[in-house]
This record gives C-alpha cells, structure tokens and sequence, in this order.
C-alpha cells in the first residue's frame, strides 16, 4: 500500500490559523507529521521607513490577545536606540504590566481554551466541548476564569488606558503615573484572585492522574528548556540574563547576554510553514530544538521569589529528577505563574514608590541599533531593530515566542498522533488529541483570531489514489 | 437603577467604529452616578460580569442591515452564541452568558447606524451625519429610565416589540 495523508485544518481552541497534516503509511500508521501556519503578518517588513518612537504601538497591533508582550520588548528596543535608563518607578510600573497580561493570558489558554478538555472530557461531544458547554456543566468554573480574566485585563486598562491595544509603554519609560485609586483598588481584588487560583490548582493536581495517558504522549521526550532567569536565578519575566537547561535539568549555558542572541540562537525555515524555527546555534538544526514558555521557565529557575508559588513550584519538580519533559504540564505551570503574578503584583504595589511621578526618560536616537528581550506568557520575546541617524527603522527581526516552540510542536503531534490516531479508522477524540498537543503550547500565531471555542475542521483520508476513505468533520 | 452603555467596535476599520465613537463621546456627557459607559473593541465573554450588574443594557453598534446613516433600534433578548467564536459574540449571547453564570440578566436596546464602508480610518459621511441623532437617542432613553427608576427598553420614538428592528430616523 501507498502513503496516506490527514489534514486538521484548521486547528482550532488556538490564536491564528493553522493546519496539520500526518502522513500514513501503507499500514495505515502515522510517520510524519506536519504543523504548518497558515498566516502570514510580515511585521518585519511593513514597519521599515517608520520612525522607531512608533514601534512600541506599531508592534502592538501584531496581536490582539498579547499586545502588551510586543509592547514591552518593543519599548526595550527602544529604550537602546536612546540609550537611556529609564526610571525605576517605570520599569516597576513595565513589569506590573507585564505581569497583568500573564494573568489574563494564561487564565484565557486555561480556562476558556483548554479547560473543556480537562472538565467535560477528551472525547466529550465537540459540539459541547467548549467555553459554552463549560458554563452548562461547570459554572463556578467557568466564572472563576471569567473573573481572572477580567482582573487582569481591568489591570491592564487601569494602568494603560485600555485593555487590547494600549500605547502606554514608550520608549524611555511609560507615558502615565499610576493613579492611588488604581493601586488601592487592584490590592483590594488580590485575595480574591489569589483563592480562585488556588483552588483550581488543587483541583487540578487532584485531577492530573486522569489524564495520565495524555501527559505521557503529549509531547513528552527530552528537549532544551530556555529563558530568562533573575540574578539569583528566579523565575523573570521582564528582564534578566537567558539560561538554557537539558533535559536531565542541568544548566547547559547560563548567564547569556539577551542582546546578543544571534550568537547562540540560529533561525531556519521551512518551506511549509510561516512560521520560524528557531533553533540552539551549539546543538545545530534541528537538533538544537528546545522549549519555552511557562513549562520551560519552570524548569530552568532555581525558584519562584514569591512564597505561595515556591511551594508550589518545588512540589511540581516532583514530577520529574530532571526537567519536566511532558508538555501537557505547561497548564500546570500556567496556574503556578498566575500564582506568582499575582503574588509579585502584590508586592511591587505595596511599596508607595510605585505612585512616583517619575516615569519617563527623554532623549532622541543616540545608537543605531536596539534589541528588546522579555518573557511574554509564551516564552521568551526578542525584537531587534536597526535605525537610521535620523531614528527611522532600517531593519527589524522578531523571534516571537512561539516560534521558539516550533520544532518541539512538530515533533510533539507525531508523538500523539502515532499513540492515538489510527489511520484506518479516523475518531474525532484521537483528532482532539492531536490538537489539544498544540493547545498545550497555548500558540498565539499572531492575531486577531480570539477563538474560545472551536473552528470549522475537516480530517480527511485518501487512498493513494485521492479516493476518499474516511473523514470526520465539524461546523463552527 | 443602574445603565451600562457598550459601544463596540474596531475604531480602524471605517464606520465599524460607530459604537466605540459613540460611547467615547457619551461617556463624558453622560457623567453620572448610576451610568457607566463603556467603548470596546469587541464583546467578550468578561463582559457578562458587567452586563449582568446593570439593571438596563444599551449596546452601539455599526449594522450591515440598515442603509447608510440610518438608526436603528430594537430590544435585544438573551440567546445563547450560535459559534463560540468572541468575534461573533453578539449583545443577545452576552445576555444569555450573563444570565447562565451570574443568574440575572438587564433588560437591554441595541442602537444600530447603517454602515457605507468598513475600511479606513474615517467614519463614512451618512455615519458621520447620523452621531448627533444617535447620542440624543440614547441621551433621552438614559435620561427617561434614571427618572422612571426602572428600566424600559423602548426609547422614544421606535416602536414597542421584542427583536423589531425598527428605522428611527
């Protein structure tokens, strides 16, 4: 028998657009498998001949779920085309930020995207199995994530203005105080949001053992984890030095300067996909896959640095003597960095000194080239511009944090696909799987596209001879 | 007695911006206690928490039905999202949300204006001409239930009826 081939597309409960494709063999087994992204935005491109004081809300518009992660390595960028420090109060302030678009971007990747998984099954009805099918079954839930949603997203507008889009973060600091009633009031709602991700967390680790089957192929098997780490080496999400750990959990190359990336990170790119595969420059393409994100930050510290989320954090270095290798725990690390947000929000409200007026450094372009790197809920975010003397952009790459995780999500989906599909006989729980490995990863593929539920998806199989086997499909 | 006005819609895309515009300008004439106002890009599920504190809802929007620079308005009744989709979320499923998660709901008006074009930067000039109309609208019908004490959803001149889309001007 000849080669077979399926094709998801498009992959749903994800940000943008996207397909994957398995390739069969005679026997009907998976051999391949592809994930392939569809959208092409060219960012890179389209803001050349701009003025680099516009990048930071220029990069903004790359996407509507984390304007506010473009914003901030943006603004770094452009806070080196200065060549200024900026106030302290404004990187407490950038960092409060920061932190508000974690909680509300891994609140959504848990509780609206991925939680149908987790409550109403795998295999559930996928006409149900969604925000909608959650609310009918699971409705404290459901208002849990609603509620951590909106808390971060309120934090977002209270500091900048408005939650999708903000233009607050500027090159050399942010363009507003914080305001004592915004302050007072995000501290208010602390406790509150500290227990809703506190008893989700129990449940959840409560429930882990039901999806044992699914962390054990859900892209499980040894990779690098990379990331910032603080000075001591706790966990960092604004700034820091990159760490790079293997899989037995051993420090591999430590303290590695951001800027200089291109040094130790190589970029290639396949033909059919849009999307980048960025790769470790001393392992080589592709071996030098590794991974990033709250999974990989998890592995690579040494701690937390906030008390409730250490706790958790060592217990969930249980799961493994090394790193922890199954993907399916980036939902896992995800509440514990909500955890930690919420924790380190506290703490950088609770000192008066982030009221300060003091909020913005002024200078013109003084050096040709800038590079922004911060942890945006996905994983490490690198933009790096050139400028003219006169301050206009030349050139610009960006190394979006999904795209650091390509080649492990490539290599993920043949795993699930080779213990859960089988090619003679197509279910939609096995298609499911597939994609719910994508899901894990939380993919933003750049975007507007804010699905809570599923999309239109078709899987087909064809003999060889383009004759149509079998298929499973549903409607939005 | 408690208003919430969401206008929504993306202020790049042409006369889609019609709600958001709306509701920036009535947020500062429409100041009060008891009134919130609240422009947006899109309907989100975040907003049922909102939806389902006000006694009356009052949403804006730019409408693909109507002819250009017309005002529309009808009573929106809670219907549960025909796709999951937040970029199809409509007044109707944000009503039912808020009713299946919070367990009460407002009565709610949808104002709609006719749209010309979805492109630029630039409401189209019939939506340009037709703002004015549609603040006063929403104005009176505010100004109506604050007095009133309780919500009632037909503003002054459309005809009474669930989901009849009536042209006002």
């Amino acid at each position: 028998m000849s080669e077979r081939r399926i094709v998801i597309d498009p992959v749903t409960r994800i940000e943008g657009h996207a397909r994957i494709t398995l390739h069969l063999n005679g026997n009907g087994q998976v051999e391949n498998a592809r994930f392939h992204v569809t959208q092409f935005r060219a960012f890179e491109k389209l803001c050349e001949g701009r003025p680099f004081s516009e990048m930071p809300a220029l990069m903004a518009r790359i996407c509507g779920i984390c304007p506010v992660s473009h914003l901030i390595a943006s603004a770094k960028a452009c806070d080196q085309i200065l060549g200024t420090r900026i106030p302290p109060v404004a990187e407490q302030l950038r960092r409060l930020l920061n932190l508000a678009q974690l909680v509300q971007s891994h609140a959504l990747s848990f509780f609206h995207l991925s939680a149908p998984d987790f409550l109403l099954g795998m295999d559930s009805d996928p006409a149900r199995r969604n925000l909608f099918g959650l609310i009918e079954k699971h409705p404290e839930t459901a208002r849990d994530g609603i509620r951590l949603r909106k808390f971060g997203q309120q934090l977002i507008e209270r500091l900048a203005g408005k939650r999708i889009h903000p233009a607050w973060v500027v090159p050399g600091g942010v363009s507003e105080t914080l305001a004592p009633t915004a302050r007072e009031a995000t501290l208010a709602e602390l406790p509150e949001m500290r227990a809703i991700v506190q008893r989700t967390l129990a449940w959840f680790k409560g429930a882990i053992e039901q999806f044992r089957e699914e962390a054990a192929a859900f892209a499980n098997f040894p990779t690098l984890f990379l990331g910032l780490v603080g000075p001591d080496g706790e966990l960092e999400h604004y700034d820091g030095r990159i760490r790079v750990v293997d899989a037995a959990g051993r420090i591999v190359a430590d303290d590695l300067v951001p800027e200089r990336y291109r040094d130790y990170l190589g970029e290639a790119v396949e033909p059919d996909s849009f999307l980048k595969s960025p790769y470790y420059k001393p392992e080589g393409y592709p071996d030098g896959m590794y991974r990033v994100g709250p999974l990989a930050r998890l592995n690579i510290a040494d701690r937390c640095g906030a008390h409730a989320a250490d706790q958790e954090w060592a217990e969930f270095r249980q799961l493994a003597r090394g790193a922890v290798l199954s993907s399916f725990y980036y939902h896992y690390a995800r509440l514990i960095e909500i955890l930690y947000a919420l924790e380190r929000i506290e703490q950088i409200l609770a000192d008066r000194q982030i009221l300060n007026r003091h909020v913005r450094a002024h200078a013109a372009a003084n050096h040709p080239e800038g590079i922004g790197v911060a942890e945006a809920p996905r994983g490490t975010l690198i933009h790096h511009y050139r400028v003219d003397e006169a301050g206009v952009i030349q050139w610009a790459n960006l190394i979006i944090a999904t795209g650091h995780n390509n080649l492990a999500m490539n290599r993920g989906i043949l795993q699930a696909a080779r213990r859960f599909v089988d090619g003679n006989r197509l279910s939609e729980g096995a298609l499911n799987r597939v994609e719910a490995v994508i899901r894990a990863f939380d993919p933003c593929l750049s975007c507007s596209t804010h699905a809570v539920g599923r999309m239109a998806l078709r899987i087909e199989l064809r003999g060889p001879d383009g004759q149509l086997l079998d298929e499973v499909s549903r409607e939005a | 007695m408690s208003v919430l006005i969401l206008g929504f819609g993306n202020p790049l895309a042409g006369d889609d911006a019609l709600g958001w515009r709306a509701a920036e300008m009535l947020a500062s004439s429409l100041e009060r206690p008891g009134v919130r106002v609240m422009p947006c890009r899109q309907l989100t599920p975040e907003l049922a928490a909102d939806v389902a504190e006000a006694s009356l809802a009052i949403f804006l929007d730019a409408s693909v039905e109507l002819p250009a620079g017309k005002i529309g308005c009808r009573r929106v009744t809670p219907q549960p999202a025909a796709t999951p989709f937040t970029h199809h979320f409509t007044p109707a499923a944000l009503l039912s949300l808020a009713e299946q998660i919070y367990g009460r709901r407002p009565e709610a008006v949808l104002f709609s204006v006719g749209a010309r074009s979805f492109a630029g930067s630039q409401l189209s000039r019939e939506v340009e001409q037709a703002l004015p109309a549609l603040l006063e609208e929403v104005e009176e019908l505010v100004a109506r239930v604050m007095q009133a004490g309780q919500p009632a959803c037909e503003p002054a001149r459309s005809a009474p009826g669930e989901d009849l889309f009536s042209v006002m001007h």
